[in-house]
């Protein structure tokens, strides 16, 4: 107070009366408990500063690191020393405590064997048609057929003996005679165009002897596709009655009334192939 | 693996003249059964499948010497067989379409002349289904589904990569499907 009024005095020893009249009241306000909160905003303040990266916090960083690094890193005295000791005498205590099944390494390839199977297969026809169409999963994969008994059984013999036979007609040299009747025959076979065949190249030569005559007449009509207009008049009968006739050539005859169509090859498989021929028939038994 | 030992064998055995025959008659005892079903699942009927084994056991006696394990028997003898039964099936069809009836499919004609056929069964409902697929996707769909054979393995029989036989036999499963579904 004393402060405040020597001030005022010497305003009026300045020599201005202005401030006499005006006293130098505070008219300046803060905001309501601008007081109260100051200490805690300043206290933050003060710790956020702090909390600042230090001035070359970045460049001494590695070397604080790697400070920390060697005094972590390092080992008690004599560690070195005695660690192989002590590795064994862990290693020992441990095959103390864990025994095996019996017939573990025995076991052990089939074991592993049988976990690369399980991850390796594919997944299961079935359960893969679940996924694709459960209404033919119900169907299953067993099928409806059957064959004739002992068919499997029978079926090597045949084959056996189809194959045997084979082996000793390469031996066998055919005379010309019957390469004529079997390309006959194979006429015979092919149905009733093959049977024009035959029946025109023998009506023609009315011998066996001219075997080659006979080949390139069945040849020609083969090539010439005539066989239809030669022989429509023809009937299997009628060539049967004639190969019947022929004495010889009753194998052909037969093979003509009992043959089914559906077994036969084309013209052209056996008419330029010999091999086809042979092997077409051996497998009638019409020639060993 | 140890299958592939006796064929091994088989073959070694096959190569001598004294022990050929015997060999030869082991591999069909061996494998007869599985490639006649597979054949007769193409070809429908039994004499059909009988004269397509029959031809084929004689074509594998023929160049059986000149047989490399580059392959397995087993699936060379597969490919063989489903070869000489899609042979059989064309000229079937040859045969078929020079006939009076030539809009049946011949197939499913000898699936009916079955004695066994019964087409109130299910199972005769899906063989009917199959002998509509094509030829070679049919082949797909028999090795997988009655063979159960893996795609790898048929990848060599059909000689054809897994990821196409995948996709043949998802086709294959759908048109099956949508038959059994309508008849």
């Amino acid at each position: 107070m004393e402060n405040k009024n020597n001030i005022q005095q010497e305003q009026e020893e300045i020599g201005s009366p202005v401030f006499g009249i005006i006293d130098n009241s505070n008219v300046f306000t803060v905001p309501d408990g601008y007081f109260d909160e100051l200490p805690l905003s300043i206290l933050g303040k003060v710790l956020l500063q702090n909390s600042e990266t230090p001035e070359n916090y970045f460049e001494e960083l590695p070397l604080r690191v790697l400070g920390k690094i060697q005094n972590e890193a390092s080992v008690p005295e004599g560690y070195f020393e005695t660690l192989p000791i002590e590795v064994l005498g862990k290693i020992n205590t441990l095959s103390q405590e864990q025994t095996l099944p019996a017939g573990y390494f025995e076991n052990l390839s089939a074991t592993i064997m049988q976990r690369i199977k399980a991850e390796t297969t594919e997944v299961g026809v079935l359960t893969e048609m679940e996924q694709l169409s459960p209404t033919i999963a119900i169907i299953g994969n067993k099928y409806p057929f059957t064959v004739p008994a002992n068919y499997f059984e029978n079926n090597v013999e045949a084959v056996t003996k189809v194959i045997t036979d084979k082996q000793t007609a390469v031996v066998v040299k055919m005379g010309t005679a019957r390469k004529v009747l079997r390309y006959a025959v194979a006429a015979v076979v092919t149905g009733f165009m093959g049977l024009g065949i035959y029946t025109i190249a023998f009506d023609n030569t009315q011998q066996v002897s001219s075997n080659s005559a006979v080949m390139a007449k069945a040849d020609n009509i083969l090539k010439t596709n005539s066989i239809d207009d030669v022989f429509n008049s023809l009937t299997e009968a009628d060539i049967t009655d004639y190969m019947t006739s022929k004495g010889s050539n009753i194998n052909a005859a037969l093979v003509a009334s009992t043959i089914n169509d559906a077994d036969l090859p084309t013209a052209e498989d056996y008419m330029f192939d010999e091999e086809a021929l042979n092997d077409f028939l051996k497998g009638k038994n019409i020639i060993n | 693996m140890a299958e592939q030992q006796d064929d091994l064998e088989l073959l070694l055995e096959f190569r001598q003249e004294s022990t050929k025959e015997r060999a030869f008659t082991k591999i069909m005892k061996k494998y007869q059964e599985r490639l006649y079903w597979h054949v007769r699942r193409m070809v429908g009927g039994h004499e059909d499948a009988n004269d397509v084994i029959q031809n084929m056991f004689i074509k594998v006696w023929k160049s059986l010497d000149n047989f490399r394990e580059d392959s397995q028997l087993y699936t060379w003898l597969y490919r063989i067989a489903t070869n000489e039964s899609l042979t059989h099936i064309e000229k079937a069809k040859k045969r078929q379409s020079v006939s009076m009836s030539d809009d049946d499919n011949p197939i499913s004609n000898s699936l009916k002349s079955d004695t066994d056929y019964d087409g109130n069964k299910v199972q005769w409902k899906l063989q009917q289904a199959i002998s509509t697929l094509p030829d070679k996707q049919k082949a797909v769909f028999n090795l997988r589904y009655f063979d159960e054979m893996p795609y790898q393995e048929m990848s060599k029989v059909l000689e054809t990569s897994e990821g196409a036989l995948k996709a043949s036999y998802h086709h294959a499963v759908k048109k099956i499907e949508e038959f059994i579904l309508n008849h």
